[in-house]
């Protein structure tokens, strides 16, 4: 029993599923049993479909054990620790014989994340014992100058994670071009893609890489400051980032001559957003950060020559922050040899949706999205038909399933109409219907337009408007045409990316799913089945059981039928609210 | 440093500098772009996107107005994908634009009168204007007055607030049309220099009269030709004169005669004139026939006697003079329009003892208007509603004997919405009547049409399947190229408004004809409704109002009306006018002429309801006495929001929300009046809609207005502005880009102070106190007064005062007076009275406004800058948004109005104190710049000498500053680059400027641009006091009067002798009552005075006072003779700014009295003896003539013993500007 | 003379917040500090639960920032709430995830069950009903968030459920409150 050490995921998708309990359990069951273990925390592995997660190191090996809810740990701490026996069902991973889960790791590359779910994110000793601040070490060792790391930076081809896919490395370049004694490199942790939470989980269960990487880039722009701009939903991430900040300035990587560069006076401070998805676009997040409204401003000037406080400023991507410690230890060729020619590296996604296996991946640039939702993923849950897959986002579009040999790099999934973005994947169904989901990302941006832009203010409500009325079935065939000329219009006559790609969703559905639309608005049918408005309810005659549930509850009094007989729906009244199909507890009302 | 940029503008290539925005070069180079976000006063933004354009290489358009220039740009300013995003952005902006340019009112009127604008002139008692207003549109005001169908008042959104009646907007025309036939100074329309074209208009109806009144007015020969012996038409021989006299109308009909139109009677095309004839004589014809032909009854027996068709019977007694005698007989009318309501009442008159109108609907569904239903019940016809004939019963003579009916009952609605009447089986009845009068439809009858064809060459006239007139619906040109229809001739039987509107078109179309150009329909501008996005529902204006009932139109009695005199007997008085005035709700904009929006959207053709769906509805905010809110209008392109941040620097208003939710607005709700707002109305001016607006006081139209240009005058900046007036009402004051005014920056005593010009009290008239009351007098009469009192006492115990805001000129003429003409040196101004001449220099020391947006250290001392020097506000402001600059307010007071603003702000006892012991300091300290010190001042020494030897920890003391903090202040002004010190002689005294000077000179920042100092001079004409010889001592050009050398050139200019030598101190004089005869021009010492009971007492030891200002201020209420004012904009002159810029501005309105005020001082001048001139111009002329021939002046330290604060007067002691300041007060408490 | 219009009231300031001395200290710890007009609100309404009207005046008056800049900030960000909220938020995630995992199932049975929509406090002031755009547990959807707990792979009767067992859990800890003064 000796040298065992049990290890919980306590990201907050961990949580979520119910580590905290889990953990408290163990801790419990440690103590009466008063085991020679050691109990650790760590953060998220990317398996957040199996959390919670609890990783037992022994003598024998390492074996990581999923679903590991409250009621499970008596079991296996029973099996595991006191009768040396793994629990096979519920083991995810261990390197002494395959799993099922094997396929889900196998393919990843993990650079960016390659400390999470490894080390306990509140410890910087253990990501400095798994090579942390070797970079910064490295600049000193080898006094590496600004120019240096911005050719490293240039020559591994990382571009921007955040979505627009810039080249990092010209980024700082132009940022490095503009000497002032402020100046300032700005974390945007800003993640507000409905449908992505890399960066959380990399905050979480990484930060100092994070820090780390934000020196390396103060260091090469020459900035007197750095800020992280991180959502405020993001406590937990925020709490760690705190304990990392406290860490390294203690250990002198952050502060007056940070990381015992003489001159170097850097340190870094969290700003908490306050909710605003449009403060992802970087001169918004500079408003934000000033503490004004997060509205856009047109660029030129960038910020790299007037950005925070009239200041040169550099943003990045917490994801791309996270890969340059990576990237300066071990080289840019490393790093490039991942990766097509134009995109290089690896690529952290976020699979949510109908997929089986759902938490994070990353993966080398160059992949298909098949394999990656197919052989990471697990494919498509209760194996329905794979439908399309969503990525980037209220910015981004729907890739339909013949174009799932896309292979992931910027220019290949742009191309399709849809955008890399921060690497949000939501898997679609043949049961999610296409221009609902054009309407639920449309009614995302129109609420999160800043109201500048008279396009983006008014335009995408129109757009909204438009698709409301065909998901009500009241669309006429020249909406069509209405909705492609209006969003042919925001993209060219909008300020800032939020307004310039709100139209994206709506125009790859249009693309790919147009018979959706048109059997929306011609058939007044809603093909998978999800516009209310578009349905038909009706009493399956064998199952009503005539418990009168449904005639009580409808609203328009238009369910006919006595006690304990079968009971029906007028058509005409119905006003398909859906009432007497989620009161009926047999299943007896049907959709059409 | 040369490098300027080269860019290539839609193939031009222009140059511009670096920096420079697309929008800004274009548009100096002539491209215009549109824009409603960007004001090139702050900084780009770009929200509204109507600027894009497009730049090569660049993915999708770029908002001109916000993308800098490149080096080697290619721009394209105007392309279809170009033109259609602007189009779209103003349709996207439209369909979120809950709001309407015109009210109801216009939009329903088929002529387009401007209803809200002449109802706005009526307010006023602008008879003859409103008149004119309407006469755009109608050149039959008097006639529409009294019969118009009104779809105005139908329309009217009165009836939305639950009222049952909308505003009587006839009877308020029909008012102001009868005051202005009444008036000898009747309206008469600007006439165009004639064009030798002449016209052949056939029918003088409405139509063929309005047709010939607008070509007049274009300067096109018109000749009616009518059929009947009298023109008129339909308003002469279809309506009865009980409600139309003919003598109102042959009044209208000469309105337009007058003008030179020409009527020839018993005229018919194709009977007694041929075309051929008209063809040869005239350019173009327009046909105004009208739709007169009455219809049978069409049952069987019609054509029995006695039964006509009723407008037959109506044109016949016109026609004959013989009114039928219907006495004792039974009149049964069948329809139920108007005509059967002229036929039944008509009938009444005639003596019927009982009048039937017959109609097979029900009273709901008549088309009549129930006024005139209302009026027939109560003159006793009855009514048989669903009731229809079917048969004529004659007996054997052919003559009537009765009429069988049938009953009916409403069916299904049919084409017409209406209800259907279908006959109720075997429910025919019959009624015994003398007369059937059929009021059932009347038809065109066209007559000439094969005299026409036949000599037509180049085209063909035609008829319509109904037997109308054939013409172009949007041009009414016929088939014949020089040939127009309008009227009902076209259209069918129709309003009289409608032919009025038809002929409008008709007009206008044949005027292009005429002129040579291709026959255009009249361009349509863009109008905003609201019903183009919501419909309107009952109650909706609901608690938005208070309710006021209609005054109604008096009638006569009904048992008065057995004649043909007229029925409505108009409004009796101006006060019931203006009560239902009152009534109008304004609903159209009040920018409609300056609107940005609507301007871009008839360019652009955008439509309002193009995009449809959500809107935002917003209660006009109008909490703020002078400026309202009304978001419904807003554009989101936060100028006001902007302007009140960057320049004004209250940053009262916001944007709140986000998104599609997002409005302007100050914080939380409050009123604009809870917040830092300064009420400049800056945010006006900013805003390219109507969303942010002045709260006018009074009715605002709104009409076109019309740019008085002059300088501001009441304020000593002397910035350039526009005040806006509509015949010499004054709606608006608006900026004016100038030398001076580079911003465009406004004082907000001017901004809303303007409305004092339109004040009903300004005296015009020389008034004498008498016998305990006020009488008007002869100018004549006044002067001559004036000058035997002037003459009948020793020169010395004459004292003239000339106010601070009095033109140069007229500054100079009252020192010529008392000089040259009275031989006494008693010439002053309560403005600088007894408070020393430190302030002398001010007019040389200040830094250009221009230099202000360098500084970087505003010192602000003894001045409330935001209140009293906006403009200056302004442009620091704008300095410390653009540098942050810091500004340090420095105060006597416990509370200032800049307190909000300032960096810091820093109490103290005394500035004069305070100037003192920073300049010991800075002395004693060494700290001085000698260097600029000793180049400019020749006393140095003896200044420092003497301040070295004052007290220097008294000074300390004095100033209530610790030593530290005063020498701290005085280190930071000193070494502080791009420092300036601010302040205004209101508030220190003419010491403590002295010792400010004195500070700018040791501190030598004086020498150095964009710092420095800054005294601000209380009066728009402050300086020309110094400067024009307003001072005992000091003659024009601030020469000494004792020197003889300069007496004798005055002498010899004036052709005046013994010109005064001596001086005294005129307030001593005042004070110990050595003063009899005390002439004040322009001033307000009473009214003013802090001390209000010492001041009144002082002038009163005066035997004899003549007061001239504009109103009986509290001064002139203790004068013997009051002499009435001219407003410096009606008479031209120049003014002299705090920075001594003297500028000069035009008479740019008629003067009220009928002598100016530099009028009258010259006719002083010369009944003294002097020849003198009126003409400001000459005036100036001879003034720079007795100018000192080279500037002298030379700079020195000034030696101040003591603090010597003796301000007397507020306002500068200005009734304007009291008025001006104390209107604010009341407002904004 | 012109139409006699009838002006809005203008509102009268919430007279109840009377209690600003942590408040106070907040604004002593941010005084000369530019960049602050977030953190401030954030820790105005940490301690207050939500922005009254009246913070405004106080915070501008503390910092010099325009009163329309606070107010035009606080409504321009999702986090700040200008009225009074329950004591337990419970944030129902619509991001992309959640959504097509049917999401508006688990709002419309919480509205049901809570007899109030969305945005609005329950009638004890116990919970806030929110929805929220994305919690970054899409791979849990849909999830919801009551208090600082989440919960996930709802479906609505499950939410349900959860939140009578917290409501349950809430009014006895009162109850017990009550009963032990």
């Amino acid at each position: 029993m000796q040298n065992t050490k049990i290890i919980v995921g306590l990201g907050s998708c961990g949580i979520a599923a119910g580590a905290g309990k889990t953990y408290q359990k163990i801790e419990t069951l440690i103590a009466e049993g008063n085991l020679d273990i050691k109990l650790g925390k760590t953060s998220c592995v990317g398996m957040c479909y199996r959390e919670p997660l609890v990783e037992i190191h022994d003598a024998t090996g390492v074996y990581l054990y999923g679903d590991v809810d409250e009621s499970r740990v008596s079991e296996i701490i029973e099996k595991h620790i006191r009768e040396h026996t793994p629990v096979k069902e519920y083991l995810v991973k261990t390197d002494l014989f395959p799993t099922p889960d094997d396929t889900f790791l196998k393919d990843q590359v993990k650079i960016t994340l390659r400390n999470c779910g490894m080390i306990d994110p509140e410890q910087i000793e253990e990501y400095e014992a798994r090579g942390g601040y070797e970079a910064v070490k490295k600049i000193t060792a080898e006094k590496l100058t600004s120019a240096d790391i911005i050719k490293t930076v240039l020559e591994s081809g990382i571009r921007g994670r955040g979505g627009g896919g810039f080249p990092t490395g010209m980024k700082w370049k132009f940022a490095a071009g503009y000497p002032s004694p402020e100046k300032y490199i700005i974390c945007n942790a800003d993640e507000g893609d409905p449908g992505a939470f890399m960066d959380r989980s990399v905050l979480e269960g990484d930060p100092h890489t994070v820090l780390e990487g934000m020196i390396i880039g103060g260091y090469a722009i020459g900035a007197s400051d750095g800020i992280i701009y991180c959502r405020a939903e993001y406590p937990l991430a925020i709490k760690r980032l705190n304990i990392a900040l406290g860490q390294a300035r203690a250990k002198g990587y952050l502060g007056i001559d940070a990381c015992g560069i003489a001159g170097f006076n850097f340190d870094i401070h969290i700003k908490e957003g306050a909710g605003a998805f449009v403060c992802g676009e970087e001169t918004a997040l500079i408003a934000s950060v000033e503490g004004r409204r997060g509205m856009p401003r047109k660029r030129p000037p960038f910020p790299a020559q007037s950005g925070l406080w009239n200041k040169p400023t550099n943003i990045n991507n917490v994801e791309t922050f996270a890969g340059i410690p990576w990237i300066i230890l071990n080289g840019a060729e490393a790093f490039a040899h991942y990766g097509t020619e134009k995109s290089k590296g690896t690529k952290v996604f976020a699979l949510a949706g109908k997929v089986k296996r759902s938490g994070l991946v990353e993966v080398p640039m160059g992949m298909t999205i098949r394999d990656v939702i197919f052989n990471l993923g697990g494919g498509i849950k209760n194996d329905k038909k794979f439908k399309a897959v969503q990525m980037g986002g209220p910015s981004g579009g729907c890739i339909p399933e013949y174009l799932a040999d896309t292979v992931v790099d910027y220019d290949s999934v742009t191309a399709t109409g849809a955008i890399m973005g921060s690497g949000g994947m939501v898997v679609m169904d043949e049961t999610t219907c296409m221009v609902d989901v054009a309407k639920f990302f449309l009614d995302f941006t129109c609420k999160e337009s800043c109201g500048k832009c008279t396009f983006c203010r008014i335009g995408t409500k129109r757009m909204l408007e438009i698709l409301e009325r065909i998901t009500n079935g009241e669309g006429k065939p020249s909406d069509l045409d209405e909705l492609i000329d209006l969003a042919q219009q925001i993209k060219e006559n909008t300020l800032c990316g939020l307004g310039q790609t709100a139209p994206n969703p709506v125009l790859t559905t249009l693309r790919y799913f147009r018979d959706e639309y048109e059997a929306h608005i011609n058939q007044h049918k809603c093909p998978a089945k999800v516009c209310k408005k578009l349905l038909t309810y009706s009493v399956n005659e064998a199952k009503c059981t005539g418990c009168t549930v449904c005639a009580r509850n409808c609203p328009v009094n238009a369910i006919d039928g006595e006690r304990k007989k079968v009971h029906s729906i007028r058509q005409d009244a119905c006003i398909k609210c859906g009432l007497c199909f989620t009161k009926c507890k047999f299943d007896a009302i049907e959709l059409s | 440093m040369n490098d300027l940029i080269k860019i290539i503008i839609d193939g031009k290539t222009i140059q511009g500098e670096p920096g420079e925005t697309i929008l800004h070069v274009a548009n100096r180079s002539g491209i215009a772009i549109p824009t409603l976000c960007h004001d090139p006063r702050l900084d780009p933004y770009s929200s509204c996107y109507l600027c894009v354009v497009e730049v090569k290489g660049m993915r999708g358009h770029q908002p001109a107005c916000s993308t800098c220039i490149t080096e080697g740009m290619e721009v394209t300013t105007n392309n279809e994908s170009i033109r259609k995003s602007r189009r779209t952005a103003l349709e996207l902006i439209l369909s979120n634009h809950y709001a309407d340019c015109f009210g109801p009112c216009r939009q329903t009127c088929p002529a387009g009168a401007d209803v809200q604008g002449y109802i706005s002139l009526i307010d006023k008692g602008m008879y003859t204007e409103a008149i004119g207003l309407i006469k755009e549109a109608n050149p039959l005001p008097a006639v529409c007055g009294r019969v118009c169908v009104r779809p105005c008042e139908a329309a009217c959104r009165r009836l939305l607030l639950g009222e049952p009646n909308g505003v009587g907007i006839d009877y308020m025309k029909r008012f102001a049309a009868d005051q202005d036939l009444k008036s000898a100074n009747h309206f008469r329309p600007a006439v165009k220099p004639s064009t030798d074209k002449k016209v052949a208009i056939i029918g003088a109806g409405p139509g063929g009269l309005s047709a010939a009144y607008w070509l007049q007015c274009e300067g096109h020969q018109t000749d009616i030709f009518e059929a009947n012996p009298n023109p008129g038409g339909w308003l002469r021989y279809g309506i009865p004169e009980y409600r139309l006299p003919n003598d109102i109308l042959d009044q209208e009909i000469e309105r337009i005669t007058e003008l030179g139109a020409r009527i020839f009677c018993n005229q018919k095309l194709g009977d007694n004139l041929s075309y051929a004839d008209l063809k040869n004589k005239y350019d173009a014809v327009i046909l105004t026939i009208g739709s007169q032909k009455g219809a049978k009854l069409g049952v069987e027996g019609d054509e029995a006697e006695n039964v006509f068709s009723g407008i037959d019977f109506l044109r016949n007694m016109e026609m004959t003079g013989k009114r039928a005698d219907f006495t004792g007989k039974t009149v049964a009318v069948v329809g139920g329009g108007n005509t059967a309501m002229d036929c039944c009442r008509t009938s009444i008159r005639c003596g019927a003892q009982k009048v039937y109108v017959i109609y097979r609907r029900t009273e709901a569904e008549m088309p009549a208007n129930p006024i005139e239903i209302h009026e027939s019940k109560l003159e006793g016809v009855e009514y048989l509603f669903l009731t229809n004939p079917t048969h004529v019963n004659k007996d054997a003579d052919g003559k009537l004997q009765s009429v069988t009916c049938i009953r009916m009952e409403l069916g299904e609605p049919d084409a017409s919405g209406r209800r259907r009447p279908v006959p109720v089986k075997g429910s025919e009845f019959d009624l015994s009547v003398n007369y059937i009068l059929a009021a059932i439809g009347q038809k065109t009858e066209v007559t000439f049409l094969d005299d026409v064809n036949i000599h037509a060459v180049d085209g063909q006239l035609k008829v319509t399947k109904w037997g109308d007139v054939e013409a172009d619906r949007l041009t009414l040109q016929t088939g014949i190229p020089g040939m127009f229809a309008a009227g009902d001739g076209v259209t069918g039987p129709a309003t009289i408004i409608e032919a009025i509107a038809q002929a409008r078109i008709a007009s206008h179309s044949c005027i292009q004809y005429l002129m040579g150009e291709p026959v255009t329909p009249i361009k349509k501008e863009f109008i905003s409704r609201k019903e183009a996005i919501k419909d309107p529902e009952p109650g909706m204006m609901a608690g938005k109002f208070e309710t006021q009932v209609r005054m109604e139109m008096p009638v006569l009695d009904a048992a008065d009306r057995f004649n043909f005199n007229e029925v409505e007997l108009g409004y009796c008085s101006e006060e019931i006018t203006r009560h239902e005035a009152s009534r109008c709700l304004e609903c159209g904009c009040g920018a409609i002429y300056t609107c940005d929006l609507k301007k871009y959207a008839t360019e652009y053709g955008a439509i309002q309801n193009h995009y449809s769906g959500g809107f935002k509805q917003y209660d006009v905010d109008f909490r703020h006495p002078f400026i309202e809110i009304d978001n419904n209008k807003c554009v989101l392109c936060s100028r006001c929001i902007r302007i009140c941040r960057e320049i004004v620097g209250a940053s009262a208003l916001g944007l709140v929300n986000r998104g599609f939710d997002t409005f302007v607005a100050p914080a939380a709700g409050v009123s604009l009046s809870d917040t830092h707002c300064e009420s400049c109305g800056m945010c006006i001016s900013a805003c390219p809609t109507g969303a942010i607006s002045e709260n006018v006081p009074f009715k605002p139209g709104p009409v076109k207005l019309t740019a008085a240009p002059t300088i501001d005058f009441m304020g000593s900046e002397g910035f350039e502005v526009n005040l806006m007036h509509h015949k010499g009402f004054f709606h608006e004051a608006t900026a004016r880009n100038g030398v001076i005014n580079q911003a465009g920056n406004i004082n907000r005593r001017l901004k809303f102070g303007y409305r004092l010009l339109n004040n009903t009290d300004r005296i015009t008239k020389p008034m004498l106190y008498q016998d305990g009351q006020w009488k008007e007098i002869s100018f004549e009469k006044a002067l001559n007064m004036i000058k035997d009192k002037l003459t009948s006492v020793k020169p010395d115990e004459n004292a003239l005062f000339a106010g601070a805001r009095l033109t140069n000129e007229e500054q100079y003429l009252v020192q010529k007076l008392a000089r040259g003409g009275l031989k006494t040196n008693n010439v002053s101004s309560f403005h600088y009275l007894g408070r020393g001449d430190g302030y002398l220099p001010n007019g040389d020391f200040g830094v250009p406004f221009n230099d202000l947006h360098g500084v970087n250290h505003f010192f602000v001392m003894g001045c409330d800058l935001n209140i009293d020097h906006p403009v200056v506000s302004f442009l620091v402001e704008n300095a410390r948004f653009r540098n942050t600059a810091r500004l340090i307010n420095i105060t006597t007071a416990s509370e200032t109005p800049l307190d909000y603003k300032a960096t810091s702000t820093i109490r103290v006892k005394s500035y004069y104190a305070l100037l003192k012991a920073m300049n010991h300091y800075l002395l004693h300290a060494c700290k001085q710049n000698d260097m600029y010190l000793r180049a400019v001042s020749l006393n140095v020494d003896e200044y420092r000498t003497h301040l070295l030897a004052q007290d220097y920890l008294l000074l300390i003391n004095n100033s209530g500053l610790s030593q530290q903090e005063v020498e701290s202040l005085a280190d930071d002004y000193n070494l502080s680059p791009n420092a300036i010190l601010i302040f205004s002689e209101k508030e220190m005294s003419s010491a403590a400027s002295s010792e400010a000077a004195n500070l700018a000179m040791i501190t030598g920042k004086h020498g150095k641009t964009m710092s420095g100092l800054l005294p601000l001079r209380e009066n728009n004409n402050s300086q020309g006091l110094w400067d024009m010889g307003i001072r005992p001592k000091l003659g024009v050009g601030q020469q000494s009067i004792a020197d003889p050398e300069f007496r004798a050139k005055l002498s010899k200019k004036w052709g005046a002798d013994n010109l005064p030598e001596t001086s005294h101190c005129v307030r001593k004089l005042l004070e110990d009552g050595k003063i009899t005869n005390l002439l004040v021009f322009g001033e307000d010492p009473a009214g003013c005075a802090i001390d209000k009971a010492e001041v009144p007492a002082m002038l009163k030891k005066a035997g004899f006072i003549v007061v001239m200002d504009y109103f009986m201020t509290p001064t002139a209420q203790l004068a013997n003779l009051v002499l009435p004012a001219s407003f410096p904009l009606e008479t031209g002159g120049s003014f002299t700014n705090t920075q001594r810029n003297a500028q000069p501005f035009q008479a740019a309105m008629d003067c009220k009295p009928e002598l100016s005020t530099p009028a009258q001082l010259a006719a002083l001048c010369n009944l003294m003896g002097l020849p003198t001139s009126a003409q400001p111009d000459e005036i100036f002329i001879e003034m720079v003539q007795v100018l000192p021939g080279k500037k002298c002046h030379q700079l020195s330290l000034l030696t101040t013993e003591a603090d010597n604060s003796a301000r007397r007067f507020d306002y500068g002691c200005d009734a304007l500007i009291r008025m001006a300041d104390e209107a604010f007060k009341s407002a904004l408490n | 003379m012109r139409i006699n219009r009838i002006n809005k009231k203008t509102p009268t300031i919430d007279p109840t917040v009377s209690n600003f001395s942590e408040i106070d200290k907040l604004l002593a710890e941010y005084k000369g500090r530019k960049g602050t007009l977030i953190p401030i609100l954030q820790g105005v309404q940490e301690i207050l639960g939500y922005l009254p009207p009246r913070v405004f005046q106080k915070i501008a008056d503390a910092t010099g920032i325009p009163v329309s800049d606070l107010y035009g900030v606080a409504t321009f960000y999702a986090q700040f709430r200008l009225h009074p909220v329950g004591k337990l938020m419970i944030k129902v995630c619509h991001g992309t995830a959640c959504h097509v995992q049917n999401a508006s199932a688990v709002s419309s049975a919480i509205e049901e069950a809570l007899g109030v929509k969305d945005g609005d406090t329950t009638a004890d002031g116990l919970f806030t009903l929110e929805s929220v755009a994305c919690l970054g547990c899409c791979s849990l959807a849909p999830v919801m968030m009551i208090g600082s707990e989440t919960f996930g792979k709802l479906t609505g009767s499950e939410a349900v459920k959860i939140i009578k067992e917290i409501r349950q859990r809430e009014t006895s800890t009162t109850a017990d409150l009550v009963n032990n003064k």
